[in-house]
């Protein structure tokens, strides 16, 4: 899992970039260690191609050592008339999608993340995870 | 001509060497054969068509029904088209972008729905351009043996323009969508640790809630607009006949509009529609020859006419009556033209009338398209 320091410091902000056809919503959770099943705290979700600013984790609140995991949720409602379309529309979203993270000692952080696309219900799902450290 | 067909295959071999052809996927979704190249040569089910649907890359063709290459089709004939829009990076791509909506003040860092206030009637211009090349092989009533001519094609819609109801429904749906996805019950499917991807897909995509809501957000942006306005330029070049003396030289130009109004009939199914359209197109055509020399010549024509048709889910009929005001003569063209999709997997196009320059003589044709699948659905790692 990557790391990202934070420290003492605060607020630490999220920011998802993307441009894409789809309608994306985007969930963000804090965990108190790795091992949680449940999240202690969350952004309330948002479409980050209407929201595009900066959000606060918890808050404001301090986060050093928590768990941090960015899922980003898209839905096509084109109707495309085969499969290669779409692999042109995922492969859009691939180019363009950034997910953020700032506040701490070295400035802004670019958060990596796996993603799976889903021809058979037009949807895509993005996954990021990182250690506040 | 000969090393026209070559690259063409040696293309075409390329695309499927470096494919993984899923069958099944490939005959997804047919529709007519209607790549402005063939509409040029009157040679597709339909002279007045709308370029809905395209796909990002498809190969089309024709034969004639009858086999009979002296009816006018010889062999199998090839459009290849695609659509530029999806092969470059969009910016500032969004939902409502995407769907013709516009801001009403300047972009900030929040915006509500009830922000999108206009709609942009060109949006569909630069989404639905495309682009067909088309290697087509007949006698077209000019020639005694089949002829090869290639052409090349664009179109898009240079308009449309949608309801204030159809805008409304569309925003609400959206609203109605953010708030399912919103929900403590989505929420807890992606909140929760240690699910694969697939896993949190498939919970997703299963709800009740879900299905009912992306079925009524995909039924209020797949209403037709109330009008739109397509437009397409081809050109056609004859290759030439050197057993005939006959030089290759120009064939067929054309630059036509058509105009789509289109009312919605829930009664007829749940994408029930009503369309009457109308077309305008000039034409200077090449195949026409001299009756005493032999030699080919050049005529100016106006084509102008309308089509009426019937839009149920799985079946279309239409009828079209399209008059050729030439420089010496008029002739009409009379066609009907069916669609019927039979399972997702497989649709038959046909069409019968009587076609430009055919003599009272009955045209039947026969069409399918396909589409290549080069990929399956992406499952990618970016850091490798």
């Amino acid at each position: 899992m990557e790391t990202y320091n934070v420290g003492a410091n605060s607020p630490i902000k999220l920011k998802v970039g993307i441009e894409t056809e789809a309608i994306p919503m985007t969930y963000a959770f804090l965990y108190h260690t790795i091992n949680d099943q449940s999240a202690y705290s969350y952004l309330t979700p948002f479409d980050p191609t209407q929201n595009t600013g900066w959000k606060q984790l918890d808050n404001g609140n301090a986060v050093n050592g928590k768990i941090f995991r960015v899922i980003s949720f898209l839905r096509f409602f084109n109707d495309f008339p085969d499969e290669t379309t779409f692999d042109l529309a995922i492969k859009q979203v691939k180019d363009t999608y950034e997910p953020s993270i700032n506040g701490g000692d070295y400035g802004v952080f670019n958060m990596s993340f796996k993603l799976q696309a889903f021809f058979s219900t037009k949807t895509y799902i993005l996954e990021s995870a990182l250690e506040l450290t | 001509m000969n090393c026209f067909k070559y690259i063409s295959v040696f293309v075409t071999s390329i695309l499927f060497a470096q494919s993984d052809i899923n069958p099944t996927a490939a005959l997804k979704n047919l529709s007519p054969p209607n790549a402005p190249a063939f509409v040029l040569m009157d040679i597709a089910p339909s002279n007045i068509i709308v370029p809905d649907n395209i796909q990002a890359f498809s190969i089309q063709t024709i034969n004639a029904f009858s086999g009979n290459s002296t009816d006018g089709l010889g062999n199998t004939n090839f459009a290849l088209e695609f659509q530029p829009y999806w092969y470059v990076k969009r910016e500032k791509m969004n939902f409502f972008t995407y769907n013709n909506l516009k801001l009403d003040q300047p972009e900030k860092e929040t915006i509500s729905v009830n922000d999108y206030t206009h709609y942009n009637i060109f949006g569909d211009a630069w989404k639905k351009a495309s682009i067909s090349l088309a290697l087509m092989n007949g006698t077209y009533n000019v020639f005694e043996v089949p002829q090869s001519y290639v052409s090349i094609g664009a179109r898009t819609r240079l308009l449309s323009v949608k309801t204030q109801n159809q805008i409304s429904e569309i925003k609400a749906q959206y609203a109605r969508y953010e708030q399912l996805m919103s929900s403590p019950e989505v929420m807890m499917v992606f909140a929760k640790p240690g699910l694969s991807l697939e896993e949190r897909n498939t919970t997703i995509t299963s709800l009740d809630g879900y299905q009912a809501m992306v079925a009524d957000l995909e039924e209020s942006l797949q209403l037709r607009p109330l009008f739109a306005l397509d437009v397409a330029v081809a050109y056609s070049h004859f290759m030439g006949d050197k057993s005939q003396n006959l030089d290759a030289t120009f064939g067929r130009f054309g630059v036509w509009a058509t105009g789509d109004l289109a009312f919605y009939m829930p009664t007829m199914g749940k994408h029930g529609h009503v369309h009457i359209y109308g077309v305008l197109r000039y034409l200077r055509d090449g195949l026409h020859r001299d009756l005493d020399s032999g030699a080919l010549r050049i005529e100016d024509a106006i084509d102008y006419g309308a089509k009426i048709a019937l839009e149920f889910d799985n079946l279309y009929f239409g009828y079209e009556y399209i008059t050729r005001d030439a420089d010496k003569n008029t002739e009409e063209r009379s066609m009907g033209s069916i669609r019927y999709k039979i399972t997702e997997a497989f649709t038959i196009n046909g069409a019968f009338g009587k076609n430009f320059i055919s003599e009272g003589q009955t045209v039947a044709l026969l069409g399918i398209q396909w589409g290549l699948d080069f990929n399956s659905s992406v499952s990618l790692d970016p850091n490798k």
